[in-house]
């Protein structure tokens, strides 16, 4: 039971991962990393900006 | 006769939390060349701005370390140095591969020192004091000659013959690193108590990543004793409690590590913390035992993607469950894990991605996982085999491969257009 419902999890797509129609492949994944650094590890957008 | 050494960044693309860490490389320089009777001081763009760093130029040799971020910024202290009548030399990781480059299209810029920039300069340093202007048969050193660039033979030092690194050379106030550290926003409640300094006792790294521009390849230990002696001095001297280790992989050499360890078992351990960087193969019982004796408290391991087919194509050649099983031991160790992610390797995909996030969140529920781990964008830097398969494109070699300029988002989308599936 515990290993299938591992793989659903595993299998489960993340709809705000994918690219947006004609979205530039360098902003795309400016935006992906930004997102993953937002939910992933709980920066957010303002938080990042007081790195620099 | 005064050599400066010049650390100069694009302060748009430096990050706050690099200004605690001291710049090594520098320091290597300007310690060999005390040591040898010159005058050295530094001048860290991290710590002084631009228009200050132009304003104390005044050295009879400017040495300069740059990166693909701060060519502006390198012309602009290379051509103030000129102008002076100083002679100018490059060195450091973007101009080792950069040379010929440099040396054609700049000619403000009179030396390029490739690899190993301490024995190098420590001879152009004695012929410029004895009114010579031939560098030739110097090792490393690159030079214009009527219309060819000559390029001298490289070679690699004994890290042991090496001093520690002086953290009061001219130019470096080690408390106003130190003082840095609490200053960078993630840490947060992390960095209370700490006062932290880098060492580096491996120069290079055994493996080949696709997006690694580093020129050393093979690790070249430091003596474990002068490894001891540098921590103690830090600890003794300077108050540091926590060493941040930026070799590239401090566990990579287990009867090294081992000799390490026996030094600090009969010299005596020293109450202090570290941080190190991990290959991620390197996590076993055995280093885990290591780490735990050194009192590491945090890995720094790349892990890059979610993909393992993605990670072989990129050089990082381990499985999901060596990802795993390393987390786990670093998990039941109580050492937390900085893990690194990296978008846009080769053969990335919006699947990978999705593995990559999934993979991510995973790793988080086998171990304690540190506020700074991080996810990043690619870019492809000269040296790097991604560079190289950039090149064998005659399109991109047109473009990039004459020049030490480059538009860093069209080179990036140059990049991520051929050789992803995004």
């Amino acid at each position: 039971m515990s290993n299938k419902l591992e793989r659903i999890t595993l299998r489960e797509e993340v709809p705000e991962l994918k690219r947006e129609r004609g979205e530039d492949v360098v902003k795309y994944l400016e935006r992906m990393t930004t997102y993953m650094n937002r939910t992933i590890v709980g920066l957010d957008g303002k938080y990042e900006e007081t790195l620099r | 006769m005064k050599v400066q050494l010049v650390n100069v960044i694009n302060r748009a693309e430096t990050l706050a939390q690099d200004r605690w860490l001291v710049p090594l490389n520098l320091l290597s320089l300007s310690t060999y060349l005390e040591q040898a009777g010159y005058e050295a001081e530094i001048l860290d763009g991290t710590h002084i701005s631009h228009e200050d760093m132009l304003g104390k130029i005044d050295g009879e040799i400017v040495g300069i370390n740059f990166n693909i971020f701060s060519v502006k910024e390198m012309e602009k202290v290379a051509g103030k140095a000129k102008g002076n009548g100083a002679l100018v030399v490059l060195g450091g990781h973007a101009a080792t591969h950069l040379s010929r480059q440099l040396l054609t299209k700049n000619k403000n810029i009179d030396l390029v020192v490739r690899y190993d920039g301490e024995e190098a300069l420590r001879q152009i340093a004695e012929r410029v004091s004895t009114k010579r202007r031939d560098f030739s048969r110097i090792p490393n050193v690159s030079y214009r000659s009527k219309d060819q660039i000559v390029e001298e033979p490289v070679q690699l030092l004994d890290l042991t013959s090496l001093p520690i690194p002086n953290r009061r050379s001219r130019g470096i106030n080690l408390e106003d690193y130190i003082s840095n550290f609490s200053k960078i926003p993630l840490i947060g409640e992390f960095a209370k108590g700490r006062r932290p300094s880098n060492v580096q006792s491996i120069r290079g790294c055994n493996h080949a990543c696709s997006f690694c521009g580093r020129i050393y390849k093979g690790g070249r230990m430091r003596h474990p004793e002068q490894v001891y002696e540098e921590d103690k001095m830090l600890v003794e001297t300077s108050g540091v409690n926590y060493i941040y280790e930026t070799a590239d992989s401090f566990f990579m050499n287990k009867p090294w590590l081992k000799e390490v360890v026996e030094v600090y078992r009969k010299r005596g351990r020293l109450p202090v913390n570290y941080w190190a960087l991990c290959h991620i193969q390197d996590i076993d019982w055995e280093t885990i035992e290591a780490m735990k004796f050194f009192n590491v408290d945090m890995v720094n391991v790349g892990i890059e993607s979610g993909n393992e087919e993605v990670r072989r194509e990129n050089g990082k050649c381990f499985s999901d469950d060596e990802i795993f099983r390393a987390t786990s031991l670093l998990g039941q160790a109580g050492i937390k894990l900085q893990d690194n992610y990296l978008l846009g390797l080769i053969g990335e995909s919006q699947e990978t991605i999705q593995d990559t996030y999934r993979l991510a969140k995973k790793v988080a529920e086998t171990c304690q996982v540190a506020s700074i781990r991080g996810f990043h964008l690619i870019l492809p830097t000269p040296g790097s085999p991604i560079w190289a398969k950039m090149m064998q494109i005659p399109e991109f070699r047109a473009k990039y491969r004459e020049d030490y300029k480059f538009d860093i988002e069209e080179l990036r989308r140059d990049y991520l257009t051929h050789f992803c599936n995004l």
